[in-house]
């Protein structure tokens, strides 16, 4: 199953314990390392997007997403700076939406939130607009032609002219077409209206939740959003998971022997497609992942060796990313 | 103070015919390996900084070509994997970017970079650039550079007010002309305070923010004289400031083509400037740059001087430099058109040919004369230039004395020997 683990950037404030943390992880088979935004109180070091950036240089086959905000500023940055972190990872890059300010910037933009309605439609449409600019080179269009001087093809390089009460943005992306295509996106599931969200965006969605039965409904709901959206096959559902308590998301064992069975039943149960593992960074988290639950719930990739691991690919969605989706 | 040196990362190099050489690599696109040969291959010349320029928009067509466009934080957080000691400057536009964002993903590169990030703000023009944040054309004017100067207001403050490790941050309340700040940042503080600012710009508000706010300037000259003027003039601002003015660095921008010899500096000069050229409509490149359908005129005639328009688009700087250069060297309309086509920005710089001896003696030459307090190195290829550079010219301006053998420090207000912002006040505008 697919395994992925979701650590803060506000976990480590050495850049060496940050590096052997992800090689550690990466070796013991975890498919992808998710970087949040620290919500604690205290400052933290580091942002995700900037960290990911230093973690692709010392990282080799794993996925590495970072949280980016899906609300502010604009969504040509964050374009931009995904794209340059696949091409950073070659192809190994994903964008974990993020469609929850935190507290501390709320009035700190030129546009602030009236209501989390409004931030659906905000969050829509800045994904909209973050898609179709990563898919505004068609493929190869950056193929530079030193005799005919044309440094790409801009015939193969398209606007994407998009207009809405909110946004204007005439594109092209100025970064060329990343190696995966485009990063991959991974999208919370809290309710039913995340599920809505995933079920358009998502090539992975995760169901956070610290109950089992509520865990069931929205497996449900995502499922049925996910056929509504004509996506069938196209979205990997993970169920959130976590050695420590009060984190959001399913308990499970801290004994690995228990806990992967527990992880398994409980994703078997939801009909999802493996686990995302919340951690702590402890050495005592860190052990029971990468020594416990990694080695025993991953398989080695079946990916020959000389193929590009994307993190797509990795996930086994090479195929069916499709680009440019409009919601409804 | 030593003689500060910079290098301006691109992939192939700045000229703009230097990726159609036949040693450029364009089989992989981007070509990362480039951009960190370049930054390692300076730390090693000790380089105080390589610079990342940026504008957030595609470039259509053919006449500036520079390399793969990526986000630079991106690139500098990468760079820092690979690099100990040399800063990294970061361009960022402040008209099509808020503070609080930036504050956040500076403030967290400066701490993965451990203190050797500089900031380059710039007020960025440009209807196409607009066009993707939102408004349907540039800025005008003069809100460019007032946002640009509140931009950095409120960045500072952001900082000041964040936390260290262990404290929390303060909310700042900002409510400018340009922007309504009530936050926090939930990144530690910057090494120093703040990362160093940098400025580019020649123009009258330019050279006032940077007096202001720069621990160092980019410049571009193309005769001594007009480069020392520049530089007593930043001098004099800065003072007016009421700061010291060796506390605002001149770096001036050169293009040196280095060979063995003078002929193959010369040669190498030629065919860049020839694969840039070869099938380029140079004189419709000069009509747009000058807002003035130039192709009915005689191409062997001179300029119509007394018909061309006040420019008011995106290169201001560059039109005015050709047209001034077409006049005092007499150019013809072809010999013009030529010259603001080939080399992308190296007209915008002084060019350097010959040997390395000679391209240090005119390096000493110029620092001697107060047109700067260093160079920024705009390699014309890449990676011979800096790897010639390094080899060849810096143990020169070494044996003299006049550059640094090794890092005394190791975050850039080492490098600069400038005193960090929790050690000077605040200077209000």
């Amino acid at each position: 199953m697919i395994i992925t683990t979701r650590l803060s950037a506000g976990l480590y404030a050495d850049l060496d314990e940050w590096s052997s943390v992800a090689r550690r992880i990466e070796t013991s088979g975890v498919d992808a390392l998710v970087l949040d935004r620290e919500t604690g109180p205290r400052p933290a070091p580091f942002e995700p997007t900037t960290l990911a950036g230093y973690l692709s240089q010392v990282t080799e086959t794993i996925g590495i997403v970072a949280e980016d905000s899906a609300l502010y500023p604009q969504p040509y940055h964050v374009a931009r700076r995904l794209a340059t972190l696949d091409h950073l990872t070659e192809g190994r890059a994903g964008w974990r939406l993020g469609t929850v300010g935190l507290t501390t910037e709320a009035r700190g933009y030129e546009w602030v939130s009236p209501s989390a309605s409004v931030d659906r439609v905000r969050a829509t449409e800045f994904a909209e607009i973050v898609l179709e600019l990563w898919d505004s080179w068609e493929e190869g269009a950056e193929r530079p032609d030193k005799r005919a001087g044309d440094f790409h093809d801009d015939s193969r390089i398209h606007p994407i002219d998009y207009r809405s009460t909110s946004f204007l943005v005439r594109g092209p992306l100025d970064v060329p077409r990343s190696p995966q295509g485009r990063p991959a996106i991974t999208v919370d599931v809290r309710d039913a209206d995340d599920a809505e969200l995933a079920s358009i965006f998502a090539d992975v969605a995760v169901i956070r939740t610290d109950s089992a039965s509520t865990a069931t409904e929205l497996a449900a709901k995502l499922v049925d959003a996910i056929a509504g959206s004509g996506r069938e096959g196209e979205v990997r559902i993970l169920l959130a998971v976590s050695d420590l308590d009060r984190t959001g998301c399913l308990s499970v064992s801290a004994e690995p022997g228990e806990a992967v069975r527990e992880i398994a039943d409980a994703v078997a149960a939801i009909g999802a497609h493996g686990a995302e593992v919340v951690s702590d960074g402890s050495l005592e988290s860190l052990d029971w992942l990468c020594d416990g639950i990694a080695p025993a719930l991953t398989e080695p990739t079946s990916l020959p060796a000389e193929s590009p691991a994307g993190l797509l690919a990795r996930l086994g969605l090479a195929d069916a990313a499709r680009f440019g989706r409009r919601a409804a | 103070m030593p003689m500060h040196l910079s290098l301006n990362l691109s992939e192939f190099g700045r000229h703009s015919g230097a990726w159609r050489h036949d040693v450029s690599d364009v089989s992989r696109m981007p070509n990362l390996e480039a951009y960190l040969h370049a930054s390692v291959t300076a730390e090693r010349g000790i380089f105080d900084q390589v610079f990342i320029a940026d504008t957030p928009v595609h470039s259509r067509g053919r006449t500036s070509v520079t390399g793969t466009r990526l986000d630079p934080f991106e690139m500098a957080a990468a760079i820092a994997a690979h690099t100990e000691s040399i800063g990294i400057i970061a361009t960022i536009s402040t008209s099509y970017n808020e503070p609080l964002d930036v504050a956040r993903r500076a403030a967290s590169t400066d701490n993965i970079l451990g203190g050797r990030l500089g900031v380059n703000y710039v007020a960025s023009t440009g209807d196409d650039t607009a066009r993707n944040f939102g408004r349907e054309r540039q800025l005008p004017h003069d809100h460019r550079y007032a946002r640009s100067n509140e931009f950095i207001e409120v960045v500072t403050e952001l900082w000041a007010a964040s936390g260290r490790a262990g404290s929390t941050a303060q909310t700042i309340e900002h409510h400018g002309r340009f922007f309504d700040v009530t936050a926090a940042l939930e990144i530690t503080q910057p090494v120093a305070g703040r990362p160093i600012i940098v400025q580019a710009g020649s123009s009258p508000e330019g050279r006032d923010l940077a007096a202001r706010w720069a621990d160092a300037i980019y410049a571009g000259g193309s005769t001594l004289e007009r480069a020392q003027e520049y530089y007593a003039d930043i001098k004099a601002r800065a003072v007016a400031y009421g700061r010291d003015p060796d506390s605002v660095k001149v770096i001036l921008g050169v293009m040196p083509f280095i060979g063995e010899t003078v002929e193959e500096a010369y040669d190498l000069q030629n065919t860049l400037d020839g694969n840039h050229v070869e099938g380029a409509d140079t004189i419709a490149h000069l009509s747009k740059l000058l807002e003035f359908d130039l192709r009915p005129f005689d191409p062997d005639g001179p300029l119509p001087f007394d018909q061309l328009p006040e420019v008011t688009s995106a290169s201001v700087s560059q039109a005015t430099l050709f047209t001034r250069m077409a006049r005092e060297e007499g150019l013809t309309l072809k010999e013009t058109a030529y010259r603001s086509y080939v080399g992308g920005l190296a007209n915008m710089q002084f060019v350097l040919t010959g040997t390395a001896v000679q391209i240090a003696d005119e390096m000493e030459r110029w620092y001697e004369a107060k047109t700067c307090d260093g160079y920024a190195i705009v390699a014309p290829i890449l990676p011979k230039t800096i790897d010639d550079f390094v080899d060849l010219v810096v143990p020169e301006l070494q044996r003299r004395g006049l550059t640094r053998d090794h890092y005394e420090g190791n975050t850039l207000y080492d490098h600069f020997g400038a005193k960090t912002p929790r050690e000077i006040a605040p200077v209000s505008g």
